[in-house]
């Protein structure tokens, strides 16, 4: 059952919604057709908000996606959706370990200066905007830096009438990690989930039913059982 | 130097046929015809129009092909005299319908220059609207006088059956061809009369008439280009039209919408029953939907084997996706892979046939509907107006659609329809759900409330673009003024089908 809408906020041409995947592209990634779902997955989802902005002189969505390994691969910052070439939208487990740290402050950094680019359009209402939605997906423990401090930057984003939701999903991690590393990186919480691996393209396809219809983080993730 | 608006005998003269009574007889009689039929609608221009430097263009003899080339286009040649096109812009619309109806006029009177044509409508304007009382009433009194030997010169000429419609010589768009196929919708895609000029057809009897026009919508929209299309063709006994509004979500629909409504038109040009019951009407016109659904597989098929620069450049619009996603969104529309992605090429469709008064029975008109649309019918006698379908306001999403794919073969099988006699003095009225946005009321009733000075022209000086340009600016200024007004949110599209009150000729 879904959870109560807890916004009622909808993105539109004077109030768009800054929506920011960050995927592992590590080695681990290619266990079990993980890249492949989640490239499917990815694609789909652009395309679908591709299609909601098309006929429109403005534009409802900001995106920024990026993949991580030992570093971070941008796939698309500050991004128009007609302006985001799916075909670059790839996945393979090529990227080395798994360094959440720069991930986050790369998704910081992008949703900074997304902000600053709404907040020069001449009728932006940022008090209307959704608020930023991040999700962020990993499969294994971090291999880098501590993330608390990159996560707390994160969250601590503010905009009028919002923050920044971010939304942890683990892929099959392990319960210590799941426990100390995403409930860290999410921005509540119950934001932080543990999904089966099979089940990423599915979550995939939530995030862009959440992100299209205007529903909430929350409501996301509670579709999803958690350990 | 000439005063614009005075080409009265004393200040212009006489050499340049300002003086009805000295005019060539084919002129007079032209003249008298189209006094007669259209003089009623520019009464009340006196003072206000420029024509006089008509009288210098006829007397440079132009051809007349010249004259149909411009009529069609509507756009004075540039190698006009200057202050003739001046006086042309000034004039607009009443001019356009002035020299179309002559045209009409000049196989059955012999005239076979431009000049004649140029001349007699120059004289019903100098009749219309001379500043000097004396000649308008002059000239009036005459023409009037010589309505009834013009009348006597068309039946010893009675109207020619040509291989095709009479109407070809005023076409606005290119005639339609025994068949509509892709590489005609590929060519056609880049002129557009609908939007550019909007489009004017008559039956050859003048009974039925049908103004049509699509616009990008107001600017507070913020709609990227206009993906309404409309068309219509007028054929002995009946007119034929299609209306279709891109789907915003779909890839390519302003080329698809062009397209499934020139496929339409053409299907019901070349197949629709002249006088047939409601149900080979409704076949008639679900064949023509499904000609048209048949015609952008194919151009989508087309474009798909061949996506070279200058096509793509053709069904994009003004959408700046990138090739590669656009291939993407093509391919998914033939071969479904991702179901929540829409089918590209998508557009709704209405599709009409109205037939003239026949054996003692009223005028009809047969519609079909997929997804969304307007159709109302707006009674002349009691200004009342009834919708022929449901329609809702606020609902955004379609469920059928004119495109590749299954969807929309199930769509033709979805189809509705709707019938409706129509007296003389009443009006079809076609549109897109742009017209049907910020408002709970029947079209009609809004255009007229909203635009009353405009809507009070249409069909006489303000042509259906006219209309949506002013609904547009309206829409515009209402939500400057109010902030949250919403009107006529969307592209918009007009069709207005009129049931003439009487037979020319």
């Amino acid at each position: 059952m879904l959870a109560q809408r807890i916004t009622t906020k909808v993105a539109n041409s004077q109030s768009p919604q800054i929506v920011t995947i960050v995927v592992d592209d590590s080695g681990s990634m290619s266990a079990d057709s993980k890249c492949t779902q989640a490239t499917e997955a990815l694609k789909q989802l652009v395309m679908e908000v591709q299609g909601g902005n098309m006929g429109s002189g403005g534009y409802r969505y900001l995106v920024n996606i990026a993949k991580f390994g030992d570093e971070v691969t941008p796939l698309a910052e500050c991004a128009t959706p007609d302006t985001i070439d799916v075909d670059k939208l790839n996945l393979n487990g090529e990227s080395g370990g798994t360094d959440m740290a720069p991930a986050l402050e790369w998704a910081s950094g992008v949703i900074d200066r997304s902000l600053k680019q709404l907040r020069a359009l001449p009728k932006f209402k940022e008090e209307a905007s959704p608020n930023p939605i991040v999700v962020f997906f990993s499969d294994g423990e971090n291999t880098g830096p501590d993330v608390a401090a990159p996560a707390q930057k994160l969250k601590s984003i503010k905009m009028v009438g919002g923050n920044v939701d971010v939304v942890a999903c683990g892929i099959g991690m392990t319960q210590d990690a799941f426990e100390n590393v995403m409930k860290v990186i999410a921005s509540k919480e119950e934001l932080a989930l543990n999904i089966d691996p099979s089940e990423l393209g599915s979550f995939i396809a939530e995030v862009k039913k959440t992100v299209i219809h205007g529903g909430s983080a929350v409501d996301l993730v509670q579709q999803f059982d958690n350990p | 130097m000439i005063p614009a608006n005075d080409a009265s005998p004393a200040r212009l003269s006489a050499k340049l046929g300002t003086r009805l009574e000295q005019s060539s007889r084919a002129v007079q009689l032209l003249a008298a015809l189209l006094y007669d039929e259209l003089g009623g609608s520019l009464n009340g221009e006196g003072g206000r129009v420029k024509f006089a430097a008509l009288f210098l263009l006829a007397e440079e003899k132009p051809g007349l092909a010249d004259v149909r080339e411009a009529v069609a286009q509507r756009v004075a040649p540039p190698h006009w005299l200057a202050p003739s096109t001046r006086n042309i812009i000034a004039l607009g619309p009443p001019f356009w319908d002035l020299l179309e109806e002559a045209l009409r006029y000049v196989q059955r009177l012999d005239i076979d220059d431009g000049g004649t044509v140029i001349h007699a409508t120059a004289l019903v304007l100098q009749t219309v609207a001379s500043h000097v009382p004396e000649i308008r009433a002059a000239n009036s009194a005459y023409l009037e006088s010589i309505v009834p030997q013009a009348r006597q010169a068309l039946r010893t000429h009675p109207e020619p059956v040509p291989a095709q419609t009479p109407m070809e010589d005023v076409e606005q768009e290119p005639t339609h061809a025994r068949a509509f196929g892709v590489d005609r919708a590929f060519s056609s895609a880049g002129y557009r009369p609908d939007e550019s000029t909007g489009v004017l057809r008559r039956t050859p009897s003048g009974i039925l008439r049908v103004r049509l026009a699509t616009h990008r919508g107001p600017s507070y929209a913020n709609l990227r280009e206009n993906q309404d299309a409309a068309s219509a063709d007028a054929g002995d006994g009946r007119v034929v039209f299609a209306l279709a509004d891109g789907v915003s979500t779909s890839y390519g629909s302003r080329f698809a919408a062009w397209t499934a409504v020139q496929a339409a038109v053409a299907h019901l040009s070349n197949h629709a029953p002249l006088d047939g019951s409601e149900i080979a009407m409704r076949a008639a016109l679900r064949e023509a939907a499904d000609a048209a659904r048949r015609l952008v597989t194919e151009c989508l098929t087309r474009a798909l084997a061949n996506l070279d620069e200058d096509t793509w450049n053709l069904i994009r619009g003004a959408e700046p996706l990138p090739l590669s996603n656009a291939r993407l969104f093509m391919d998914n529309t033939l071969k479904p892979k991702i179901a929540s992605v829409g089918p590209a090429f998508a557009s709704t469709l209405v599709a009409g046939i109205v037939t003239e008064p026949r054996d003692g029975r009223p005028a009809c008109a047969s519609v079909l509907r997929i997804g969304d649309g307007a159709v109302e019918v707006w009674r002349g006698a009691d200004l009342s107006a009834r919708s022929l379908f449901e329609v809702d306001h606020a609902e955004t999403v379609i469920s059928a659609a004119i495109c590749p794919g299954p969807v929309g073969e199930q769509s033709i099988g979805s189809a509705q329809f709707a019938r409706a006699d129509l007296d003389p003095g009443d009006d079809l009225i076609v549109s897109s759900d742009g017209l049907t946005r910020g408002h709970s009321d029947l079209i009609i009733t809004t255009l007229r409330n909203t635009i009353p000075d405009v809507f009070s022209k249409f069909d006489e000086r303000s042509s259906a673009l006219d209309v949506l340009t002013a609904a547009a600016a309206r829409a515009e200024e209402l939500h400057r003024q109010e902030g949250e007004g919403r009107l006529f949110e969307d592209n918009l599209a007009l069709v207005r089908i009129t049931v003439r009150r009487r037979s020319l000729g």
